[in-house]
């Protein structure tokens, strides 16, 4: 934690340094934001039922620092620095109901440290810790309740344990569902194009040869609403990544608040030649202030073969002020796993309820 | 991979319902492509306003820290003008060099404004926070965000220029 502090100050006092000396090409800014996002999250497993106070990993609490160059009126560079700092993260496993103490120390993650040239005619070029092509592809989500409920259902509760009614472990909801978004944030090459009117395309390569490529479209109808999808596909089948996979979502929002969400994806060549998959849906309704949504999940073969998991969950959200969001969720999940992969005199799982409440407020 | 073809057969129809929506001459526009869904919170923030960030450097908008720079100027600058105003209106010193100079936030208290010059500078302070303002809104527009938002600023834009109406009215 010392060592990240002292990094962190060296880093910036070299950047604000070198803005300070360097005369500005075009423009130059370097900015400093974060949000904190903390809620209750109550939950029932079927044996016992718990409060904690965590840290809602849907949209964790964080920090970033961001600064770019621009030059010639063509050539922009920049860095996005961005870590995660979370205490009592809502999907860790040692939150579980039950469990009377907190996870022992603050988790620092890295989820940006990514240097960026970006060309108006040429596209962007990344290379550091960040996205890679396919990561955000599964989650494509215009509800604006995404702040507590979107394809990722498990970072909500995702560190509640389903057990037998003799209260035997079983699994985490974290390890029983996926919406497998791609290959999340990491150290990698990435190349974006320029737009083509609506669409743009994607590919990185990552370390342990694997790579992966996405497509994103955003459209507006004048009069009837948006449209946001992304698709991906991971051919790799390499050292690292030894599987493939696809995933897609689509968000369409109408002009009048109704909205529809789906994400799917699928992982095919595993090697013990399962094939999971997850299926999401979610209709919602935005107004000005309010935003509602009810959605649906089901992912099959995650945690082991022959898995059947499903979700059904609720959520609420307030902008009392735009820097503030109030949300409430509520969830239901159940998995129903083959007696022959528990272990011997395990039974089935109870369904597990849980509910949060919760603030994320933009400093 | 047969399993999950409901997935890619709905992927399909949606495709082709964009396509065909787009196809029909339905007018729209490409959008900005944003995620949200596990990100930051997009927008203004509690303690920096508008910007939603800390300005530490920006070139184009005066140097270190503008955000704070610029907000101190301005509540000094209408500060002194009020109170330069009340003072002695007698005063002949050159009204444009007074601008400037309070416009630049550089006024030193021996020096006395006219009430001509405060309202100069009043309407030179205003005609910056519009700039502000509309830097803001081309910023925001970028980020293509929710048609209700937009919705919501138009209706802002709609009462602030029936307020404006409003003073005018009563003068």
């Amino acid at each position: 934690m010392k060592k990240f502090s002292e990094l962190g100050i060296f880093t910036l006092a070299i950047a604000l340094t070198a803005l300070l000396i360097l005369p500005s090409a075009y423009a130059l800014d370097f900015k400093i934001s974060g949000q904190l996002n903390r809620a209750i999250l109550w939950g029932d497993n079927g044996n016992d039922d718990d409060v904690k106070f965590v840290d809602n990993d849907n949209s964790s609490t964080r920090f970033r620092f961001t600064g770019s160059n621009e030059f010639d009126n063509n050539w922009k560079v920049g860095f996005k620095w961005e870590n995660e700092m979370q205490s009592n993260a809502s999907n860790d496993t040692a939150i579980d109901i039950g469990e009377n103490g907190d996870t022992t120390d603050v988790d620092f993650n890295e989820r940006h440290m990514d240097i960026y040239f970006e060309h108006s005619k040429f596209g962007k070029l990344s290379l550091g810790q960040g996205d890679t092509a396919s990561n955000g592809t599964s989650e494509v989500d215009l509800s604006g309740t995404d702040v507590v409920n979107y394809s990722a259902i498990s970072d909500m509760n995702g560190g509640f344990n389903f057990r037998d009614d003799d209260d035997n472990v079983i699994t985490s909801i974290g390890s029983a569902f996926s919406n497998f978004d791609g290959l999340s944030r990491d150290d990698r090459i990435r190349y974006d194009t320029p737009k083509f009117g609506p669409v743009y395309f994607s590919a990185s390569y990552e370390n342990g040869q694997t790579y992966d490529f996405a497509g994103r479209f955003a459209y507006k109808w004048d009069g009837i609403g948006q449209l946001a999808a992304a698709a991906s596909w991971l051919p790799a089948d390499t050292q690292r990544e030894n599987y493939k996979q696809y995933s897609g979502s689509v968000s369409f929002l109408f002009d009048f608040g109704l909205n529809l969400t789906f994400s799917g994806a699928n992982r095919y060549d595993t090697p013990d030649n399962s094939e999971p998959y997850n299926l999401y849906g979610k209709v919602g309704y935005k107004m000005d202030k309010w935003a509602f949504s009810a959605d649906y999940t089901y992912s099959e073969d995650v945690g082991a073969e022959g898995d059947e998991a499903t979700s059904i969950g609720a959520a609420a959200v307030f902008n009392p002020w735009k820097s503030v969001e109030l949300y409430a969720c509520y969830r239901w999940n159940d998995l129903d796993r083959d007696a022959d992969q528990r272990p011997a005199g395990v039974g089935n799982a109870e369904s597990i309820n849980s509910v949060m409440v919760g603030t994320r407020v933009k400093f | 991979m047969n399993k999950n073809q409901s997935t890619l057969w709905m992927l399909f129809l949606i495709a082709l319902a964009a396509v065909l929506l787009t196809g029909c001459g339905t007018k729209g526009r490409p959008a900005e492509f944003d995620q949200t869904a596990g990100e930051m919170k997009e927008g203004p923030g509690v303690f920096t306003g508008e910007e939603g960030a800390l300005v530490v450097y920006d070139s184009e908008r005066g140097g270190m820290f503008p955000q704070i720079k610029n907000r101190k100027q301005s509540e000094e600058g209408s500060k002194e003008a009020s109170e330069n105003a009340g003072k002695d209106e007698s005063a002949t010193s050159d009204k444009s060099a007074e601008s400037t100079q309070l416009a630049g936030g550089q006024t030193s208290t021996g020096e006395q404004v006219t009430p001509e010059a405060a309202k100069d500078f009043q309407e030179f302070q205003e005609w910056k926070k519009e700039q502000k303002e509309f830097r803001e809104f081309q910023e925001w527009k970028k980020t293509s965000q929710g048609a209700a938002e937009y919705k919501e600023f138009q209706e802002w834009k709609e009462w602030k220029s029936y307020q404006e109406w409003k003073k005018q009215q009563r003068q």
